[in-house]
């Protein structure tokens, strides 16, 4: 049976239905792709997306555009190659995530292209296009952007083995997000959606008291219509709020539905009030700590307020005199009334013949009262059909009411683990060398932890994750490494463990991921390498200048000619990647794997200076493209187990940018800036090729997020 | 929870669960009111607290119950979560009700995060055991699944009635005395940590 709500979304499909709402104008560009921008009619979010708009083609134009203009040439490249129609699945990605682009850039700049030939237009133009698609989520002040933020949105960071929906499905979820509906628009609108479900309750249906019978819907069907109407507010919120992959982006979206709360508080629409406050409430949401953690004192003190109002306590005294004290207009939460009628029936009971006294005199008062809410008049507010849409197109059925309600249980539980700590911890924590035994349980912490989100994210755009390299489970044995010198680790300043966990997303067979699970530390006790380096035949101390990792001879020897040649040995010892000769610096895979102690301090963050910076310690890792920071247990030691399991801040790499820094002061400093953002951080190592690997590791991943164009004598798997 | 031991007599929270029409707000005001039903009254704050005497020791209890909001799904994990020991009412004359029970456990579980949080499961209208649709024998084994007691109980003849309420506030009142014994316990753990901590430092 199709109910009123139920029309159309489905949140689970990929396909887009939301093609009435964009503008007419852009069909032709769109209708190639079946995918149609959100364009909303409305003076406001225009104005919003104009202003956005610009500070991005701004930035852009001010930033520097490597990363875009690597993607333009990969575009362009396969335009040349291919037929359009045969690109692939991952340039059509790029394709529909440019063209949602072009048409704000198209839009605003007033110089629309009709044709979908998007692949011959002008570099310049693409490359304002996808700038402005990196920055989306750099304007944290316009609605319109948030969801970016939410869905990694850089089309370059994703393989070409990707499925191709994958990316319609994030785009689906930034077209049809609650965050991109001014809050005061979603609170008048729900209000305006509710009003009339609420007015056509009959008296009839409240004194029947049979809206938790088998024929409520037959007897009560205004009841029920209006509580379904509850649950789907309720539904649709809880829905949003885990749409955020990660927590800061989940707080996002939970501070603007308190803000629609709190516009549906000053409306006196406490039923859809409830319905949010209850979905915050809720198993899936209440438990989410760090994403509450994320939300701001003002945020988390509106909230206590509003919730306070349906304090049960005392009976719900709260909200009977709040609704004593207010005047029409009104929307009450019915629930109340229907228990308290559902009690005088009960109390009072009707047995026939006449309706005794009390049991009329009881029931009649709170008819009363609800029929003069009933009079509440809503004409002030202008109806804004497309939101109206969006609202009551979110699929919810109420007999399905629990499996919903299990799926999203299941979501927050994916987001948030309720027990990331456990056997693997310890074991990640030990403190004896790393073997590949102990990788699997390594890496499943990482997994439970906050950066977990990251993996899911890849995975939700098509990576399959696997602990470790397929060799290296198969083949995986422990030995210790004859061929390094005994004392290699005791000479190694850096304290830094490489792992390769072999994500890397490029199907390149000749990548020679030589893992090396090296753990040096100070003490002489502990300089056992285990791991699965078939390579190690090589010695060491016989390739003095050549790079670390790939066997690059040196160019860049300038840098590290003021290296200090102990340390230069030392981190020589423990990268021995030696199978290629192609590579440029370092493996994607050994890139993201860095990990060691650093020290950061905030240069810049979003253009300003701040007012205190120190440099604080952190144990740093690169996982998948982020960077994730676990803060320090105690004042010192640089060792992984002197910093805590759980890390404190997981960022994404995509459109920052590392160089070593020159700094007289402080040695061994390289410089994390962020392309739009304005921010920038400095970071220190122990040591000049500590600084140096970081800094290759991070452009590495950073130039990683433009995919590779495949050798045309290599089939692509699609 | 957030009852403070020195005012007052200890009141122990009590959260009504079951289906709708299977008669926990007749098991409530039978409770509350006994004979004395006319004096109710909806809306005044204290229409579910009452004091009673449990095992000679003055205690207040009070009901929450929903009746008439089974259908608003979405308020109930914020109730549950208040809650300090749980009756989970059904009809022995409703199939139906007695299998949304499990629902019922499930999500209070999940809410309260304790597979022992003091819980009753109750089959109700047991004067209508001629309509029984539900065999005994059947409540019992989920009972002993969950490892809870069930009690059958009639709100009409108020047989049973204030049995279930009072079993439910033993098992509130001992496990809140455990409660406290292990907090306190951990408060001192805490203390030996913290000054473990200093001298470290």
């Amino acid at each position: 049976m199709m109910r009123y709500s139920e029309i159309s979304r489905d949140l689970n499909s990929d396909s887009l239905h939301y093609t009435e709402l964009s503008r007419k104008s852009h069909e032709p560009t769109t209708h190639d792709y079946g995918y149609a921008g959100q364009n909303y009619e409305h003076p406001c979010y225009q104005q919003q997306q104009l202003s956005s708009t610009a500070q991005q083609l701004w930035r852009c134009s001010n930033g520097n555009g490597n990363g875009n203009a690597n993607t333009i040439a990969y575009i362009r490249q396969q335009a040349q190659q291919t037929p359009r129609q045969q690109l692939a699945a991952s340039a059509k990605n790029l394709m529909k995530q440019e063209l949602e682009v072009k048409q704000h850039v198209g839009k605003h700049q007033q110089q629309q292209q009709p044709s979908s030939k998007s692949l011959n237009i002008k570099s310049g133009r693409r490359k304002n296009s996808i700038g402005c698609l990196n920055s989306f989520s750099s304007s944290p002040d316009s609605p319109g952007c948030y969801y970016s933020m939410a869905a990694p949105v850089a089309p370059a960071s994703k393989s070409q083995s990707l499925p191709a929906h994958s990316s319609i499905k994030q785009l689906d979820a930034v077209i049809m997000s609650a965050l991109r509906v001014p809050a005061d628009v979603l609170a008048n609108q729900i209000t305006l959606l509710d009003f009339p479900v609420f007015a056509l309750i009959q008296p009839d249906e409240l004194s029947s008291c049979a809206w938790t019978k088998k024929d409520k819907h037959v007897v009560t069907p205004n009841i029920v219509a209006f509580t379904k109407r509850f649950n789907h507010t309720s539904f649709w919120t809880v829905q949003e709020i885990l749409n955020g992959e990660q927590p800061k982006q989940r707080a996002e979206i939970m501070t603007h539905f308190i803000k629609v709360a709190k516009k549906l508080h000053e409306l006196n629409n406490l039923h859809s009030l409830f319905a949010i406050i209850s979905a915050m409430q809720s198993a899936s949401i209440y438990r989410l700590k760090k994403t509450w953690a994320c939300l701001s004192k003002k945020d988390r003190q509106s909230f206590e307020r509003l919730s306070d109002i349906f304090s049960d306590q005392n009976n719900w005294s709260n909200l009977r005199a709040y609704l004593e004290s207010l005047r029409l207009p009104c929307i009450p939460y019915l629930g109340l009334f229907l228990t308290d009628l559902i009690y005088i029936d009960l109390a009072h009971p009707h047995k026939g013949g006449l309706e005794p006294e009390q049991r009329r005199n009881k029931m009649n008062n709170i008819l009363r009262v609800i029929s003069n809410y009933q009079q509440s008049d809503y004409k002030h507010i202008v109806a804004h059909e497309i939101t109206q849409k969006y609202l009551t197109s979110i699929r919810y059925i109420e007999e399905l009411q629990n499996i919903f309600e299990e799926d999203q249980y299941k979501r927050s539980l994916n987001l948030e683990p309720t027990s990331p700590s456990g056997p693997s911890s310890s074991s990640c924590s030990s403190k004896e060398s790393f073997n590949v035994e102990m990788l699997g349980p390594a890496l499943g912490c990482l997994n439970l932890s906050p950066a977990k989100t990251i993996g899911s994210m890849r995975m939700a755009s098509g990576t399959k994750f696997v602990p470790g390299h397929r060799k290296c489970r198969s083949l995986g044995t422990k030995f210790r490494s004859s061929s390094l010198p005994r004392n290699f680790a005791q000479k190694c300043q850096g304290c830094i463990v490489m792992i390769a966990p072999g994500i890397g997303t490029i199907s390149n067979k000749r990548c020679r991921c030589r893992r090396i699970f090296g753990k040096i530390a100070h003490t002489p006790t502990t300089y056992e390498v285990h791991g699965h380096a078939h390579h190690l035949e090589h010695d060491l101390s016989q390739q003095p200048r050549h790079h670390l990792l790939d066997d690059s001879v040196l160019e860049h020897s300038d840098a590290l000619s003021t290296a200090d040649l102990t340390s230069l040995e030392s981190a020589e010892g423990i990268l021995c990647d030696f199978g290629g000769s192609d590579c440029d610096l370092m493996s994607p895979e050994a890139a993201a794997a860095m990990q060691g102690c650093v020290r950061r301090k905030t240069v810049q963050k979003e253009g300003r200076k701040p007012a205190v910076a120190s440099w604080q310690r952190y144990w740093l890792q690169i996982w998948a493209n982020s960077l994730v920071y676990f803060p320090p247990k105690s004042f010192k030691g640089s060792e992984r187990e002197d910093f805590k399991r759980e890390p404190c801040k997981v960022c994404s790499l995509d459109g920052w940018m590392a160089h070593v820094s020159d700094n007289t002061k402080h040695k061994n400093t390289f410089e994390l800036h962020h392309r739009h953002l304005g921010t920038v951080y400095k970071f220190r190592t122990d040591s000049p090729q500590m600084t140096h690997l970081w800094t290759n590791a991070i452009c590495k991943l950073a130039s990683m997020r433009v995919p590779k164009p495949l050798p045309a004598n290599l089939m692509s798997f699609e | 929870m957030s009852k403070k031991p020195t005012a007052g007599p200890a009141l122990h929270k009590v959260i009504m669960v079951g289906s709708g029409g299977v008669g926990k707000s007749a098991l409530t005001l039978q409770f509350m009111y006994d004979e004395f039903v006319e004096d109710y009254e909806p809306t005044k704050a204290d229409s579910y607290r009452k004091k009673v005497v449990l095992d000679g020791e003055e205690v207040q209890i009070d009901i929450l119950d929903t009746a008439g909001q089974e259908d608003y799904a979405a308020i109930r994990d914020n109730y549950f979560r208040s809650g300090e020991g749980f009756l989970c009412v059904f009809s022995i004359t409703d199939d139906e009700s007695f299998q949304a029970t499990q629902e019922f456990r499930e999500q209070i579980l999940r809410v309260k995060n304790d597979e022992s949080i003091p819980f009753l499961l109750v089959g109700n209208k047991c004067d209508l055991n001629d309509k029984r649709k539900v065999p005994l024998n059947e409540c019992q084994l989920r009972a002993q699944q969950w490892s809870v007691p069930y009690v059958e109980t009639s709100a009409k003849t108020r047989e049973n009635v204030d049995k279930v309420f009072f079993d439910l506030m033993r098992e509130i009142r001992s496990r809140k005395t455990e409660d406290s014994k292990a907090t306190s316990g951990r408060a001192k753990d805490r203390c030996k940590k913290r000054r473990l901590k200093c001298t470290l430092l």
